[in-house]
């Protein structure tokens, strides 16, 4: 067991003994072993061994990844997103299949009289994961987090910011008002 | 494969057609991470074989109801090129194929922490460029080399090999006439940190005592099969 030392899935790390299996290590008949392609760090604080990957790993959804995805539905309590990308990675697919939910409590800092004045059908969205037990929580609290990009309801358009979260249609004038992110892509 | 079967495929000094002893292998190249858009891939040469291996997910699988709740699903295709062996290969999926598929999904699976991937889908596609025997061992080792090239968490690499019977010798790796004009043929796969096989299989005849000495053969080759696949890994990822 020596820190730095490169490992391939299965290389003898140390002991179960000595010390506890990490991220990227498992334990297999009190033998701590690697489990992925990279190199050993040691944490002699917490005793616990450590493989940090020098290959890219799948995106793996954990609670506080942030995610973007497109709204699919809006109810009365919840919006349901469907999950496109995780740690704002476009280059590989996220290790998870499905949609999550925005909870009406944890879509910002303030009382929500109506969803819909929120989020809309087809918003890109960027959230926050919080539970990753099906089905799949996430939060818009904060303020990177929110409407990426919007519609306009009446004609499709990508809507433009005005001015904190109200927007406006270029092509008919139509405005609408949404949970905006810090990020917004389109500023009047 | 010559139109009539070779006088002899072992020699009087016990040397073989292509002038290997019985218990030496094919030349073996392995490369890690040769494809740009897989999440894993890896490219294999085994004497005249070509294969290359890709990787993709962990990632939605679709219809949902072939998901499952607690691990991801290995799926599996085997392919060979048309142009692969002498005469051309009607395209797609054969009983053969298909049946090569389901085994090396089943020798690769036992090595992944599925269970570390719920609700996903990991894609292995294996393309034959170019066949010479001993195709289906060779695709196992390129993909677990691409699997670990995806960074998906695995127990152990899976390495694959082959024996055989030859003229009444047993032998390892055999090659293409060995392999169409000897009497077995023995595939094996196994996790070589623990000794696990995962695949073997028997075409053929063999005595018991054949069997196991083939066996033992097949777990030798393995070995150096497990070898060149680090030595893949590590050229690709070792040093900074």
């Amino acid at each position: 067991m020596e820190p730095g030392k490169f490992v391939l899935p299965g290389d003898k790390i140390t002991l179960a003994e000595a010390f506890y299996p990490g991220p990227g290590t498992y334990e297999d008949n009190g033998i701590v072993r690697a489990a992925v392609t990279g190199v050993v760090e040691v944490d002699l604080e917490n005793r616990e061994v450590r493989v940090k990957p020098t290959v890219d790993t799948p995106p793996k959804l954990r609670e506080g990844v942030p995610i973007i995805g497109r709204v699919q539905t809006v109810k009365d309590q919840v919006v349901l997103v469907r999950i496109d990308f995780a740690h704002d990675r476009t280059d590989r697919e996220p290790a998870a299949s499905g949609v999550g939910g925005i909870h009406i409590s944890r879509v910002r800092d303030a009382y929500v009289e109506d969803l819909a004045d929120e989020f809309q059908p087809g918003d890109i969205v960027r959230a926050k994961v919080i539970s990753v037990k099906t089905p799949i929580q996430l939060s818009t609290m904060g303020e990177e987090y929110g409407v990426i990009l919007a519609y306009c309801s009446r004609c499709r358009s990508e809507l433009e910011r005005i001015k904190g979260r109200k927007l406006r249609c270029p092509a008919c004038g139509h405005t609408e008002t949404r949970k905006v992110a810090a990020g917004y892509l389109r500023e009047a | 494969m010559p139109e009539e079967e070779p006088e002899r495929l072992i020699s009087e000094d016990g040397l073989r057609l292509d002038g290997r002893k019985p218990d030496e292998m094919r030349p073996l190249k392995i490369k890690a991470g040769v494809l740009k858009r897989a999440d894993g891939s890896a490219y294999v040469e085994l004497g005249a074989n070509r294969i290359v291996a890709a990787v993709y997910g962990p990632r939605e699988l679709h219809p949902r109801h072939k998901q499952k709740p607690d691990r991801a699903v290995v799926r599996f295709r085997y392919n060979m090129a048309p142009f692969s062996v002498d005469e051309r290969k009607r395209p797609g999926p054969d009983r053969r194929s298909i049946e090569i598929s389901k085994l090396s999904k089943e020798a690769l699976e036992p090595a992944i922490f599925t269970e570390y991937y719920p609700r996903t889908a990991i894609d292995i596609f294996v393309e034959v460029l170019q066949a010479d025997a001993g195709t289906r061992c060779a695709g196992i080792t390129a993909a677990s080399v691409a699997l670990a090239d995806a960074g998906i968490e695995m127990r152990d690499l899976v390495a694959a090999c082959a024996a055989g019977k030859v003229d009444g010798h047993i032998v390892l790796d055999p090659m293409y006439y060995e392999d169409g004009y000897g009497e077995a043929d023995v595939p094996l796969a196994m996790m070589p940190k623990e000794g696990e096989i995962t695949l073997l299989q028997m075409d053929g005849d063999m005595t018991p005592e054949e069997f196991k000495k083939a066996v033992k053969l097949a777990k030798k080759g393995c070995k150096i099969v497990y070898k060149e696949q680090r030595r893949a890994l590590k050229r690709k990822y070792g040093e900074e």
